[in-house]
């Protein structure tokens, strides 16, 4: 291996990810920050919540991300009556030529590249629990019959946060396998006024595939083992795992005041794991074969927060988890020197 | 192979490194070390200048704050020190980052240290070239330019230079001596313009309490029993002998060394003493100086008077019995009285032994007492005054006659009714009487 090829792969990831992101930008004004974030997450094999208000593009983001990366895309929106066959697929009577009779099964929706959980917590925790071993092992087991996902497997689910009526508030675990939580704001006034003039204009713009139908499975998987490449030195996992400690409150070392007070539980490995593969792909970004520490700080504020479960003292207080995080990473980099 | 070839590759990076770290390691302890410097001289310097013009309350609080300051400000500085070494693990990341090599440094030596090799890194070749090529970025030259911190170099110079200014100029600025006049009489006697702010003045006690040189005795002076140690005292005296000259004579020894010289008894001295200063009560009242520092207590006031003392004692013993029957005559041209204001002309020479109170055994800085009948600098004991003889003045007019018609009269009121039988018997019993005088 020579550092030619190397630097030649990371120029490719890079030119790549910028190619998605132009045509993803094209019919998603704003939310330059949430799409980077998804897309760091989508190339470091993870999923992703988003959590906003109706109608601020959502749905938007995600079918032309899947557009642009030219992979199959299906969008369930989870209702209160939404069961878990509806999701994973069920076993049907089929008649065949010769007039037998068995049971075939039909995949469900969730058998796509890319798969948009509209407003996950209108579902039942029964239905919410049959996205976990999809999402989890790229899997899922009918009648005991385990089905593999096609590769790559993307989940971005959706959080309304306003009417919270009849919903269902996601369990931890399931909290847990998402890699990031990105929040999308309110459009600025000159975003929403592009928003305004583009959307009612005669012609629409479309979203052009940047990689070729046939291949762009493979495309995606090779890119996402170019970021499993990526150098990290054990000062690095250090960090990373100090940041996760720092969100326990029991950890060791100095503890911030906020974890201590209002944290009930921290992050799991699972928050190192995001942190140290999202840096990864931040670190391709950057030119760079190897992680800095600087990739997991940027990387933090989308891979932990949603991760800690805060105690009601917190919450009357109106203390949220990022703000929590901007106090571990201030003590971790205190502790780094 | 290739992985031999990896690692040998990574050489001069490592030569480099320890470079670098021997570097910075040498200036961190120049640092160190010069910032110690700095700080003991000038805490020696504040010590010295406390030592000098200082109370020794002063010399106590400020010496002890001084050297508490500096031994905080050294151990910070180890710390700092400490901190600011660079182990063969920290260098790297040190290097890394003052060069701004976004972690390339680090990580290649950490790797390069892992078990198995990183030949099989895909971009281990390319960290490997990064870092290569940036080998000038971070040379030792460049991450610590200077070799010598001048910053803790010229804080260690400044004070060095401070200390050496204090000890140079300190016995041109001694401060300078106070008038001290000896009085016979107690203070309580003397009128307010006798006690000026320019001059120390040394009177007997009053009521003749003897001097007392019982150790622990209150006093309230420096060197009390509740005052400083005796060894921070003793070194505020040796400081100061060691910068403003030799030691002076310890307590008693200037009266006892003048009766040893003048070879006469001590009652003796004391009727030459009160014919000096009579002759000073009516005339200049400052018969003799003494420099004295106008910080130093009342016992080393009184050391000096001694001093001073005995030199216009020899003096006047060069000038003869003539000046001394001279200065026995008062301004008028009346023989000067023997009575309670002082002795005869020419009773002695010698100084009394008793003057300041008896003679004590205590030297400097043992943290004895010793009761001084006064020497009190500048303002004193307003005299008690007289009663007045004489007939009293005349009452003043009433100025307003119209009010006392106003007046309720001023009618005995009976107690209890008494037979009339008995009025001249009641009228003698309570009749005023002189005292003694039979009812």
């Amino acid at each position: 291996m020579t550092p030619d090829v190397a630097v030649a792969a990371i120029e490719d990831f890079r030119e790549t990810f910028a190619a998605i992101r132009r045509q993803v930008a094209k019919v998603v004004i704003g939310h330059e920050a949430a799409v980077e974030t998804i897309l760091v997450a989508f190339f470091a094999g993870g999923h992703v919540l988003i959590e906003g208000v109706p109608g601020i593009g959502k749905t938007l983001i995600v079918r032309s991300l899947a557009e642009a990366l030219n992979l199959s895309f299906n969008r369930i929106q989870f209702t209160v009556d939404l069961m878990p066959a509806d999701i994973t697929g069920t076993r049907i009577i089929n008649e065949g030529p010769d007039g037998r009779r068995e049971l075939v099964f039909v995949e469900g929706p969730v058998f796509a590249h890319l798969l948009l959980a509209d407003e996950i917590n209108r579902a039942t925790p029964k239905t919410q629990s049959a996205l976990l071993e999809a999402m989890a092992e790229q899997q899922v087991t009918v009648a005991g019959t385990t089905h593999a996902l096609p590769s790559p497997f993307f989940v971005l689910a959706t959080l309304n946060p306003i009417e919270m009526e009849g919903t269902y508030q996601l369990p931890e675990a399931q909290l847990d396998r998402f890699l990031f939580k990105v929040v999308l704001e309110y459009p600025s006034r000159p975003e929403l006024e592009r928003i305004l003039g583009d959307t009612t204009a005669a012609e629409l713009p479309a979203v052009e595939p940047v990689l070729p139908r046939d291949r762009a499975a493979g495309r995606v998987e090779e890119l996402r083992r170019l970021v499993r490449r990526v150098l990290v030195a054990p000062h690095v996992e250090r960090y990373a795992a100090d940041l996760v400690r720092l969100t326990h409150p029991g950890g060791d070392g100095e503890v911030p005041e906020a974890v201590s007070r209002h944290v009930v539980y921290g992050a799991s490995p699972r928050g190192g794991q995001a942190l140290i593969l999202g840096a990864k792909v931040l670190a391709l970004l950057a030119g760079r074969g190897h992680v800095a520490v600087e990739d997991i700080d940027r990387v933090a504020p989308a891979a932990l927060p949603h991760r800690l479960v805060i105690n009601f003292a917190a919450e009357a207080a109106a203390i949220r988890p990022p703000d929590i995080i901007v106090q571990v990473l201030a003590a971790g980099r205190r502790r780094r020197g | 192979m290739p992985r031999r070839s990896s690692l040998q590759s990574l050489d001069p990076i490592r030569q480099q490194l320890g470079r670098v770290r021997r570097r910075h390691n040498l200036h961190e302890t120049q640092r160190g070390l010069y910032l110690v410097v700095g700080t003991l001289g000038m805490a020696s310097t504040a010590v010295v200048l406390l030592a000098l013009w200082g109370s020794a309350w002063g010399f106590a609080a400020g010496g002890a704050a001084a050297a508490g300051v500096a031994m905080l400000s050294v151990v910070f500085i180890a710390r700092s020190v400490r901190r600011g070494l660079l182990g063969a693990a920290r260098s790297a990341a040190w290097a890394d980052r003052q060069a701004e090599l976004e972690g390339r440094l680090v990580t290649l030596v950490e790797i390069g240290c892992r078990d198995p090799g990183p030949q099989e890194a895909f971009f281990w070749p390319l960290l490997l070239q990064e870092n290569l090529q940036r080998l000038g970025s971070w040379r030792p030259e460049r991450l610590v330019p200077r070799r010598l911190p001048r910053g803790a170099l010229a804080t260690a110079l400044g004070a060095a230079l401070a200390l050496g200014t204090t000890l140079g100029l300190a016995p041109r600025l001694r401060p300078a001596p106070l008038a001290v006049g000896y009085l016979t009489e107690p203070a309580g006697r003397l009128a307010p313009m006798d006690l000026t702010p320019d001059r120390v003045l040394l009177a007997p006690a009053q009521g003749g309490s003897p001097a007392s040189s019982e150790p622990g005795e209150a006093s309230g002076g420096p060197r009390a029993g509740g005052g400083p140690s005796s060894l921070l005292a003793r070194l505020q005296q040796r400081i100061r002998e060691q910068v403003w000259g030799p030691a002076r004579e310890p307590p008693g020894a200037a009266s006892r060394s003048v009766e040893a010289r003048a070879g006469r008894p001590a009652r003796d001295a004391h009727a030459t003493s009160d014919a000096d200063t009579a002759t000073d009560a009516g005339g200049e009242r400052i018969p003799a100086r003494a420099s004295a520092s106008s910080e130093l207590g009342v016992a080393e006031a009184a050391r000096a008077a001694r001093l001073a003392q005995r030199a216009n004692r020899e003096a006047r013993e060069a000038r003869g019995q003539a000046s001394l029957t001279e200065r026995g005559k008062r301004a008028d041209g009346e023989p000067e009285s023997t009575g309670t204001d002082g002795a005869a002309a020419g009773a002695g020479t010698a100084t009394a032994p008793d003057l300041f109170g008896r003679p004590t055994t205590l030297r400097t800085g043992e943290g004895g007492t010793f009761e001084l009948a006064l020497a009190a600098p500048g303002s004193g004991v307003t005299p008690t005054p007289a009663p007045p003889e004489g007939e009293p003045p005349p009452a003043a007019a009433d100025e307003r006659p119209t009010l006392a018609a106003g007046q309720w009269s001023e009618k005995p009121l009976t107690k209890m009714p008494v037979p009339a039988a008995y009025e001249p018997f009641v009228r003698r019993l309570f009749a005023h009487r002189a005292d003694g005088e039979p009812r």
